[in-house]
This record gives C-alpha cells, structure tokens and sequence, in this order.
C-alpha cells in the first residue's frame, strides 16, 4: 500500500483503546446456603 | 527525525486491506498477524523481506532503515499499520490487486506517521470488515470464523463510492 511521503508525525492517546474486550462470564446464581429454622423461643 | 507536532484523543480510522494466511488474518505485504481482542502493535526488525528471482532481487513488501525496534513506526523507515485516508484512494489502490483480499476499516492510535493518502501507525485494530467488495465476499469463503473473532462487524460496502 503506497501511502506516500510523511507529511508529520502525531500522536493519538485515545481515553479508552478501541478494542473489544471479552465478554464477561456469567456467574451462576449462588444457592442460599442452608440455615435450619430456628425454633421459636418463649419469652 | 520528525518530532510529533500534535496530540489527539480520538483514534483515527483508516481503510486498508488484509490477506488471509493459514486461516488467519495477516497483513498484506508482510507476514504478521493480526491478533484478536488485543491492541496489535507495530514492529520493525530493520530488514527488509527480500527474495531472488533468477538474478533478479525482489523487494517484498516496504522498505525498511535498521533502527530500535520500540521506536516504531519511524517517518524515516517504512514500518508501521498501513491504512489509506479514504475509501476512495484504497478502491483506487485495489484496481490492480488480485480479489480475495479482505477490505475494511482499522482503527489507529499511538504514534502516528501522518503520509500524503494514508497513514502508518504504532498500535492498530480492525473497525469493521466488508463482507463484500474487489471480487470477495465473506460467504463464499471459509474467513467467516477468521474474521469473526475480532469481535467487530462485518457489513458490505457501500456500492457507490465518491
């Protein structure tokens, strides 16, 4: 690809890259843990 | 050596070609692949990519000064992420190229060698790639997957250029 001569040198710093990232993995849902019912205390 | 005169903060985008090799996508002139889902970012060991024709020596791909490998792309070298400045100058370009080439928009940032029609860049990724255009199209070859993985869309070229 023939682009030419340069002309001038510039410098790009974008804020974010423009890269696709990954798709973030999906965590299952944690089950609650277990926790036997308590009996009710009388007063 | 050219200093940089300005500081931007939007990437540029350019319009260029690539080939693919191995099922992979590689740039055009010189064997280097272009990897996914990551800044791609230019090299320059300094040689150039030559071969013997008979007696003839063939020069392949850009020409090429030695000088520090982080440096590039060097205003004096031809190192760099190639891309045109515009659709109109890459169609141009490919009038006298084979089909089967993969055409598209890329992304460039970092150091930048501002050229006459298009640019030569320190870091690089595709934009989005033409499904179709210079006698190629994405559905009559197996660069689906390839191209796929770069995670950016795939959509034809607009007809009519001007």
């Amino acid at each position: 690809m023939n682009v030419g001569e340069p002309q001038r040198v510039i410098e790009v710093v974008p804020l974010h890259e423009p890269v696709p990232s990954e798709p973030r993995p999906v965590e299952p849902e944690k089950e609650p843990a277990y926790e036997p019912e308590k009996e009710p205390v009388e007063p | 050596m050219m200093d940089v005169s300005d500081t931007y903060i939007l990437p540029i985008v350019g319009y260029r070609v690539w080939v693919l090799r191995d099922g992979k996508l590689s740039s055009y002139a010189v064997d280097n692949f272009w990897t996914p889902k990551k800044a791609n970012v230019a090299q320059c060991g300094g040689y150039e990519r030559v071969k013997f024709w008979g007696s003839h020596k063939i020069q392949l791909g850009p020409k090429l000064i030695p000088h520090a490998d982080y440096v590039a792309p060097l205003a004096e070298c031809g190192c760099g992420f190639y891309a045109f400045k515009t659709l109109p100058y890459l169609t141009e370009w490919l009038e006298h190229r084979e089909p089967n080439l993969v055409i598209g928009e890329v992304y460039l940032w970092g150091k930048i060698v501002d050229c006459e029609y298009g640019y030569r860049a320190q870091y690089a990724y595709p934009k989005q790639f033409f499904s179709n255009g210079n006698g190629y199209s994405v559905a009559d070859n197996n660069s689906t997957s390839a191209l796929r993985e770069f995670n950016v869309p795939i959509e034809p070229m607009a007809e009519r250029v001007t």
